[in-house]
């Protein structure tokens, strides 16, 4: 499989704020979803790969071309969509993406008929020359969207595409990334909407304090977490959590009355009937826990947060008396 | 939901076979400074004027032919003065069309985010800067260079038959350069002072401030000054006026019954110039530093 890019012990510092620690991760063609809290690193992973930040330590090629030397030739092979607005209200749309596809190097015939193909690609032709600044929020996505795509990119970086939109535009944004990842296009997604990453990519790339914690199919983030059932009782659920916690299991949710039991390696859920038994409480529901994207995101987060945080208790210089 | 008829297709041609990427810029950027309605009306009259010159050429000449005149023995000699007032009109006229149109030159790139979109493409920090001072060109020559050549074109065609036709051609060649660096200087101005912010309102105050207060200053300390003209060393548009007599010779501008020798000013002639290029040297400076401000970009 084609890799898009490599990292290698890749450090990006503004000042004394380090923006990526180390990151080293080798990532295939496909559909990506680029996934973290608000300061995770994303952005500056995305420009680091556009090549429009130097990082300061280690090695990164972007589409078999290193950086920061191959700059300019890995511009001009992605296509970025920004997350905010970024028009002059006066351009029409068909001006944008033709400036888009000519700052790429496409001859101003060929970046003209390409701009027209695009924008009725993506739902836009009537409005082709209309100025932006009229376009509705789902319009302007998808003339962005537009000018990504018009000189062909191998790879393109879409953050946040769906902000702002309908459920209905949200369902043709999407069905857009589709239609072009299906057509061989590499796609790689920054959003904070999870249900976007399960419509649209295949692989999930999670970053968390400049590091990566997770990369791998969405399957495998979820079966991270298979030996996890969810359990309600009929009553008294304390007594049930003191009974496992006992016994070594670890309780990591109690949602109104529903605990979500993680039996430790090897246990087998009799387990949690065991406990139920010497606790003498009811046993109503035991299912295996169907873990959503979402939760296992926020799980494989708190693992990274809880590891982070233990790694710098035991680095703490100890006090003595 | 599909809100399309056919699949994504991807681009068979090739990509770099374009035009250079500062020409690109230059060229969209002028397209956008094109679009407000002011930037045509405002060429009726600003055009006017010209014509006003055009039709001063064919005066002068009737006069000269009619009532004799000029200077020393040839009576058809051309003093000059027409020529430095062509040339100082121009530096007027540009700055109130860069104040009409101009402001946005970089300030709206940056007000509007477009410079983060311009930077994710294989365009360079250079090919960037080149191709706004390419567009502000282009839209200052609108104003000066074309106008100038044309009112160039009619005063050649009407001095041909004259024996100071040489002399009327070397005088017209130093509006033509002098409008050349005069409009460069003037780009540079604008594009520094429009990297300064992302409002453009605050862009055309401060090239007003630029432009007028220094002008006001300068006439004041003239007035008080009689006869001196080194006040013009304290603004813009002095500084290229005087500028442009150093090219056009200060015949034009002696005293009745003073000699073309005496008229030579109490400045030193290069004092001008390196007005002129200290303020060219300061707005690259400022386009310098804000350039290297902006993170994240090639």
């Amino acid at each position: 499989m084609t890799v898009l890019f490599e990292l290698h012990n890749v450090r990006k510092s503004y000042g004394d704020f380090v923006a990526i620690k180390g990151l080293t991760v080798k990532v295939e063609a496909g559909t990506i979803g680029l996934l973290g809290p608000n300061g995770a690193g994303k952005s500056t992973l995305i420009k680091t790969l556009l090549g429009l930040l130097e990082f300061n330590e280690g090695q990164a090629t972007v589409l078999g071309h290193r950086l920061p030397e191959g700059g300019e030739v890995i511009r001009r092979q992605i296509g970025y969509m920004p997350e905010n607005d970024c028009y002059i209200p006066r351009m029409t749309a068909v001006h944008y993406c033709t400036y888009a596809g000519q700052l790429c190097g496409m001859t101003a015939g060929d970046a003209f008929q390409r701009a027209h193909e695009m924008l009725h690609y993506v739902g836009l032709g009537e409005a082709r020359y209309r100025q932006m600044g009229t376009f509705s929020t789902g319009m302007k996505q998808r003339v962005k969207l537009a000018q990504a795509l018009v000189h062909g990119p191998k790879l393109v970086f879409l953050d946040e595409p769906t902000n702002g939109l309908d459920p209905q535009g949200r369902d043709q944004m999407l069905s857009l990334i589709n239609d072009v990842s299906a057509q061989g296009v590499s796609v790689m997604l920054s959003t904070h909407i999870l249900h976007d990453v399960e419509q649209t990519c295949d692989r999930a790339l999670l970053l968390n304090r400049g590091q990566v914690i997770h990369y791998g199919t969405l399957e495998a983030m979820k079966d991270d977490r298979r030996n996890n059932y969810e359990v309600r009782v009929k009553e008294r659920p304390e007594a049930l959590v003191a009974a496992l916690r006992d016994r070594k299991v670890q309780i990591d949710e109690d949602r109104g009355g529903t605990l979500v039991v993680t039996l430790p390696e090897g246990g087998e859920p009799g387990l949690i009937f065991e406990a139920a038994a010497s606790a003498s409480v009811q046993v109503r529901h035991m299912v295996p826990y169907n873990l959503t994207l979402e939760t296992a995101f926020l799980n494989i987060l708190k693992e990274a947060q809880e590891a982070e945080a233990a790694s710098k208790a035991s680095s703490a210089p100890s006090v003595r008396a | 939901m599909s809100i399309r008829d056919q699949s994504y297709k991807n681009y068979e041609g090739t990509l770099g076979a374009g035009s250079p990427l500062w020409w690109v810029v230059a060229t969209h950027s002028l397209r956008l400074h094109w679009h407000f309605v002011r930037s045509k009306l405002l060429l009726f009259p600003i055009y006017f004027v010209f014509i006003l010159f055009i039709l001063a050429t064919f005066g002068e000449r009737m006069l000269a032919k009619t009532f004799g005149g000029g200077l020393g023995a040839d009576p058809e000699a051309i003093s000059g003065f027409y020529e430095y007032a062509l040339g100082y009109l121009q530096v007027w006229v540009v700055a109130l069309y860069f104040a009409s149109s101009g402001g946005g030159v970089v300030a709206e790139d940056l007000r509007y985010r477009t410079i983060q979109l311009y930077f994710s493409k294989p365009l360079g920090k250079a090919d960037y800067i080149i191709g706004k001072f390419a567009s502000l060109f282009m839209l200052g020559s609108i104003v000066t260079l074309i106008p100038t050549l044309l009112v160039v074109l009619v005063r050649m065609l009407v001095f041909v038959p004259s024996p100071s036709f040489s002399d009327v051609a070397l005088k017209l060649a130093a509006v033509v350069g002098y409008d050349i660096v005069m409009l460069a200087v003037m780009c540079l101005m604008m594009m520094a002072l429009s990297s300064l912010t992302p409002r453009t309102g605050y862009v055309v105050l401060a090239w007003a401030g630029l432009m007028l207060i220094p002008s006001v200053v300068s006439t004041v300390v003239g007035l008080v000054r009689t006869g001196e003209e080194w006040p013009g060393l304290l603004s813009v548009a002095g500084s290229l006026g005087l500028g442009l007599k150093t090219l056009v010779g200060y015949e034009g501008f002696a005293q009745p019954g003073q000699l073309a020798a005496e008229a030579l000013p109490e400045y030193m002639t290069w004092a001008p110039w390196c007005v002129v290029l200290a303020l060219a040297a300061g707005a690259v400076g400022i386009l310098y530093w804000r350039t290297s401000k902006l993170e994240g970009i090639a």
